[in-house]
Parts: structure tokens; C-alpha cells; sequence
């Protein structure tokens, strides 16, 4: 069944539909959200939030937009929302210069199936706007149009965040372009 | 545009990070997959909440799930099949009771400059007043009166403090005392527990 | 029989600042707090200024407080966290029963954190060790949260350890979690981070205190920090805007 024929059910008011939907999307969610915020408790509150914030406003879901794309402007504004809470209230740490000082040189390589702790670490360290432009084309694999849709930004802003934030991974993470070959 | 195939041209004088994002997609997948009773338990929580969403005043905290989770996981368990739409609305509140404005308080600290550090409370319900009483100001719930502020209800009181430990706690209406739930906790000793805030600096 | 000891007589002063300054540092000097020091009152012999205020309790029980500081005094232990405790049971309004024993325990506790942490302590250390013991944490364990810090510097890792175990990480974990990560620099910050982190994940159910503990510091233990766990923690609720 299409999401759309899913979204037409969950209206119809079938909560099978709309269980199936949150299991198709769920994983995407929950990675994106534990991407963006590093941790996990905060990561499952924004996405069920994003979740019951789509389950609400289903009225106003166009079937001809991505129910995934539609799903996800939801999660990152909540995303954001979440970082700008909590940048405006925490300390400040010094963050790139400490992290360039004390990373050691070269930090463990990453072994698929064990979590990346060291990347975690590095994303944590981006501008927010930086990190989710950097994990929607990347990790999303989204095209510049999606992305502009999705957050309202212009795609040459959107270029050049997704460049700075890869230029300053690269840097946390101690590797290069030319190393990667 | 045609940079999602790799390796591509340079897009604007960029060349996309081919390792990095292969390091990227590779973390997500490195991530176990929600288990299915978490996902269903996420799905009938967003039901119920949505059940209640009307009632819910702008402002009021997010109901917090995982008071209701372990309720729901019981009950996914016992009970696996998929909820009725003629369920009816009480029997979806006991099926699943995710609390709504019957939480805890959440706090937050901010240490400002200038030495002052700012307590921010959260209360589930409404409150004529509340008070910050703590080792610095002699547990004195009249020293240190919080305010409301219009916008969403939130207490806030300023104290200077000097670096090194505080121990403090809330009074509500002048008789109910609370603590943050999250913020470190000093355990009962005969009274009841209190909070414990490091202030940074030279002590 | 007047003792030397600071038998200090309490201004509330609700000062138009909201300021309430006790001097908080622990030193071989007395610490002179002029903000609260009465004209007249002979200048003590004790180490900080404390504030009684014994109009807060009945006679006796204000007479049966100042023995038992004027006891802590001679054991050469801080009175000012004891005074907090009985200023804290008044204003709770325990009855003055309650108010001594918590206030005896609490000595006897301070006592046992004397011991156990060594002479060159903190009044801060103390008291936080002396919470740590009430609240079932073993010696050894506070021994070495001792060996990991220097004198005067282990009040967060000692309130880091009991929020932990509070939480329902076991012993052994939050010990070892707790004095790895003190022997790091910026300790604080990656203590009160640990004590983040783990306190929202205890929420979510039994085992999770101890999961996140354990990611946490394998997440630290290359040496650097991880700035996104703030020390200053914000938990308020987030309003996000409609979709």
C-alpha cells in the first residue's frame, strides 16, 4: 500500500494505517533525530512528537508531496527547535579549538555495525543549520531542491552549509579528501 | 541536478565528500533498527495523545511517554492485537494513560554572567506562588520569591552564588516542596531530597 | 560556658540585590563576612561564619542545636552544614525531634567523611561525602574519588557519584564511571554531563541508567570533551511551531 493510500485510511480514521506509516518511517526518524541532538532519550521525544504533530495536521497533508519529505520538515523544525532551546541555555564551550587540540591524531578508524562514536561527537560540534544540511544530503540523500523545500532555505545556502560542515568534520575527524582514497 | 551518483564533477567548485558520506550513511546503519514493540508503542501512544490534544492548553509540557510506556508495553504484550476504532475514548485512557499535565516539574539552572545563576521551573499545574529556598538563603521561603513569567508560565528566580555545591529545593503555595527530577539530587536524609547545583569556578 | 565558637546571630536581610553572601571558602584564616556580622559580637575563633537562627525553633530545641554544634566544633568538623540542616527541617516544618536526629546523623556522617576523605578536605567535600554515606555509598568508593582529585576539588565528583546510584546505576559502575572521568581536565563539565545524560536516560526504564553511563564514557574516552552534554542542563519542554 503507497503512503498516500495509507494517509487516505489514517484520515478515514483507521489507526492500522497510521501504525504502518509510523513503522515505515520510525527508523528514518529515529536516526535522523539521534543524528541531530546525540542523544537518544532526546532523539525518541522529538520523534514521537513529529509523529503526533503529522498525525494531527493528516488533514493537511498534500498526497502529492512525499509523505516522507512532509514527514521530515515536521522533525526538523522540531529538531531545531530542541538545539536552539538548548544552546540558549547551556554554557559555552569552546568547542572546535578543544576539540582540535585534544583529538588524538589519527582517531580509531570506524568498523561498520559498531556505532560511530567519534562522528557522533564531530556533528555535535557543527553549527546546527551546518549539521542537518549535512546529514539530509548525505546521509538522507536528498537533492538541493528537497532540501530547499523541506527547510525554506535558499540551495545556495544550503550548498554552502553542507561545505562547511564537511570541511569542518573532515578537520574534527582528522581526515582529508585525500586521504579518503 | 546529477550529484547523487558518485563520484560526480565538482558542483560549484565542491566536490562532494565521498567518504564522508559513505562514513555518515554507514552510521545510520550502524543503528539497530526500533524494535516493533517500541514502534507500536510509539503508535498508540501518538493515538492517545492525539485523543487529548484538545484539551491540551498551548504552552502546557508534552506529555512524557515513557510514564505510559511500560503500562503500554504490559498491555502490547497481554493484549497484541490492533486497536478498534470503536474503542472508546475511556477505555483508550486506561489502555494506554499517558500522563498529560500530571508530571513532574522540570527545572533548568543557568549560570549567567556577573555570578548570578538563574533557576527556571516548569510546573505541571498552575500555582499562586513558589519559592527557591536553599542552603543560601536559609531555607527562607520568603527570601527568594520566583516570578511568573506571562508567556508560558515558567517561575524564574535569579540568586548570585558563589563557586562550589548549593543545595536547594522548591516551595509551592507555601507548603508543597519540590525538586528537579533531573538536576543532581541530594537524597533524603530525614527530610526528603533535595537538589545540588555545582556553580563553576575558583572555590 | 561560652565557647569560642560562632554563635552567630542571623540577619535575614532581604537586601535589595537578593544577595545573601556567606563566605564559602574553607580556609586556615577566618573568613569575615561583614554583610551579616552584628556590631558588638566578638569576632570568632571558627573558620567560617555560620547563621542560626535560632528564632526559627523553640528554646529547647534551639539550646539542644547549638550543643550539638558546639560538639562538631570540638570534633573539629564544618558546623555550617549542620546549621543548614536544622534551618532546612524548620522551614519544612519538622518537628524538633526530627530536626535533632537528622542533625545528629548528619554530624555523625560528617564525621565518618573526615575520616574517610582526610584532613586537608573541603567543607564542601564534606558535607557532599557525608550525603554520599547517607545515602549508602561505601568508603573505599569515596576513597578513591579522593585519590582522583585534589584536595578541595572532589565536591562534583562526589555529587556526581551520588545522583548516579541514585539513579540506579550500581556501585561498582558509578564508581569507576565517576574516577575516570575525574582524572580527566575540564572533569566537571564531563561529570555533570555524565550526571545529564544518565538522569534523562534513567527514565526510560530499568537497565537504561547504566547503558548510558557506559556510552557515555566510552564516548569520553579518547579525552575529549562532549560538548553537546551540557553541565548546565536545560530540560525545559520545547514548544515546537505547527508543521
Amino acid at each position: 500500500m503507497t503512503d498516500a493510500e495509507l494517509v487516505v485510511r489514517t484520515r478515514a480514521g483507521d489507526p492500522d494505517a497510521f501504525g504502518t506509516l509510523v513503522s515505515r518511517y520510525y527508523d528514518a526518524c529515529w536516526r535522523f533525530a539521534y543524528h541531530m541532538l546525540g542523544e537518544r532519550a532526546d532523539a525518541e521525544d522529538v520523534v514521537q512528537e513529529a509523529l503526533l504533530r503529522a498525525y494531527l495536521a493528516i488533514g493537511r497533508y498534500d498526497e502529492r508531496d512525499q509523505f516522507r519529505g512532509w514527514l521530515f520538515r515536521i522533525l526538523t523544525n522540531l529538531c531545531r527547535n530542541a538545539l536552539t532551546s538548548r544552546s540558549r541555555r547551556t554554557r559555552r564551550f569552546v568547542q572546535d579549538e578543544l576539540a582540535l587540540q585534544s583529538a588524538p591524531a589519527p582517531l580509531p578508524s570506524w568498523a561498520p555495525g559498531v556505532e560511530d562514536a567519534a562522528l557522533l561527537r564531530a556533528l555535535a560540534q557543527l553549527d546546527p543549520l551546518q549539521r542537518e544540511a549535512v546529514l539530509l544530503k548525505y546521509a538522507e540523500g536528498l537533492e538541493y531542491g528537497e532540501m530547499a523545500a523541506m527547510t525554506g532555505a535558499g540551495e545556495s545556502a544550503l550548498k554552502m552549509r553542507v561545505k562547511r560542515g564537511c570541511e569542518r568534520l573532515r578537520a574534527l575527524l582528522g581526515r582529508t579528501l585525500e586521504d579518503a582514497s | 541536478m546529477a550529484d547523487r551518483d558518485l563520484p560526480v564533477e565538482p558542483l560549484d567548485g565542491f566536490a562532494p565528500d565521498v567518504d564522508l558520506a559513505a562514513r555518515l550513511r554507514a552510521s545510520y546503519g550502524a543503528l539497530p533498527p526500533a524494535d516493533p514493540v517500541q514502534v507500536e508503542r510509539v503508535t498508540r501512544a501518538v493515538l492517545a495523545s492525539a485523543m487529548h490534544a484538545s484539551s491540551r492548553r498551548d504552552g502546557s509540557p508534552r506529555p512524557r511517554w515513557w510514564w505510559g510506556a511500560a503500562a503500554a508495553a504490559l498491555l502490547v504484550v497481554v493484549v497484541m492485537r490492533p486497536w478498534r476504532p470503536g474503542l472508546s475514548h475511556a477505555e483508550a485512557h486506561r489502555a494506554f494513560p499517558v500522563p498529560s499535565a500530571s508530571d513532574g516539574p522540570v527545572g533548568a539552572t543557568r549560570e549567567e554572567r556577573g555570578g548570578a545563576v538563574r533557576f527556571d521551573l516548569v510546573l505541571p499545574s498552575p500555582a499562586a506562588e513558589v519559592s527557591l529556598v536553599g542552603d543560601f538563603n536559609g531555607w527562607d521561603d520568603e527570601a527568594t520569591p520566583m516570578v511568573r513569567r506571562a508567556s508560558d508560565g515558567t517561575w524564574s528566580a535569579r540568586v548570585p552564588l558563589p563557586p562550589g555545591r548549593h543545595v536547594y529545593a522548591f516551595v509551592v503555595d507555601g507548603k508543597q516542596w519540590l525538586i528537579d527530577p533531573l538536576a543532581p539530587q541530594v537524597p533524603d536524609a530525614g527530610f526528603g531530597p533535595t537538589n545540588a547545583l555545582i556553580v563553576e569556578g575558583p572555590r | 560556658m561560652t565557647a569560642p565558637l560562632a554563635m552567630a546571630w542571623l540577619v535575614v536581610a532581604h537586601l535589595a540585590a537578593g544577595t545573601l553572601m556567606v563566605e564559602q571558602t574553607v580556609g586556615p584564616l577566618p573568613a569575615a563576612d561583614t554583610a551579616t556580622r552584628q556590631p558588638g559580637q566578638p569576632p570568632t575563633g571558627r573558620r567560617e561564619q555560620t547563621q542560626f537562627d535560632a528564632t526559627r525553633f523553640d528554646s529547647v530545641t534551639a539550646n539542644t542545636l547549638r550543643g550539638l554544634f558546639e560538639d562538631a566544633v570540638e570534633m573539629g568538623l564544618p558546623t555550617r552544614p549542620l546549621i543548614n540542616r536544622a534551618l532546612e527541617g524548620a522551614a519544612r516544618r519538622m518537628s524538633s525531634e526530627r530536626i535533632i536526629r537528622v542533625v545528629r546523623e548528619h554530624a555523625a556522617a560528617l564525621s565518618s567523611a573526615k575520616a574517610v576523605l582526610g584532613p586537608g578536605s573541603s567543607e564542601a567535600e564534606l558535607d557532599a561525602a557525608a550525603m554520599a554515606l547517607r545515602s549508602g555509598i561505601d568508603e573505599p568508593s569515596l576513597t578513591a574519588v579522593r585519590r582522583s582529585r585534589p584536595a578541595g576539588s572532589a565536591v562534583t565528583a562526589l555529587v556526581v557519584l551520588t545522583d548516579l546510584v541514585r539513579r540506579g546505576v550500581p556501585r561498582p559502575e558509578a564508581r569507576e564511571a565517576v574516577t575516570s572521568l575525574a582524572s580527566l581536565p575540564r572533569s566537571d563539565d564531563a561529570l555533570l554531563g555524565l550526571q545529564s545524560t544518565v538522569a534523562k536516560n534513567a527514565l526510560r526504564g530499568p537497565g537504561m541508567a547504566l547503558d548510558a553511563l557506559n556510552r557515555y564514557v566510552r564516548g569520553t574516552a579518547s579525552g575529549t570533551v562532549t560538548p553537546s552534554t551540557p553541565a548546565t542542563t536545560d530540560r525545559k519542554p520545547v514548544r515546537p511551531p505547527d508543521p
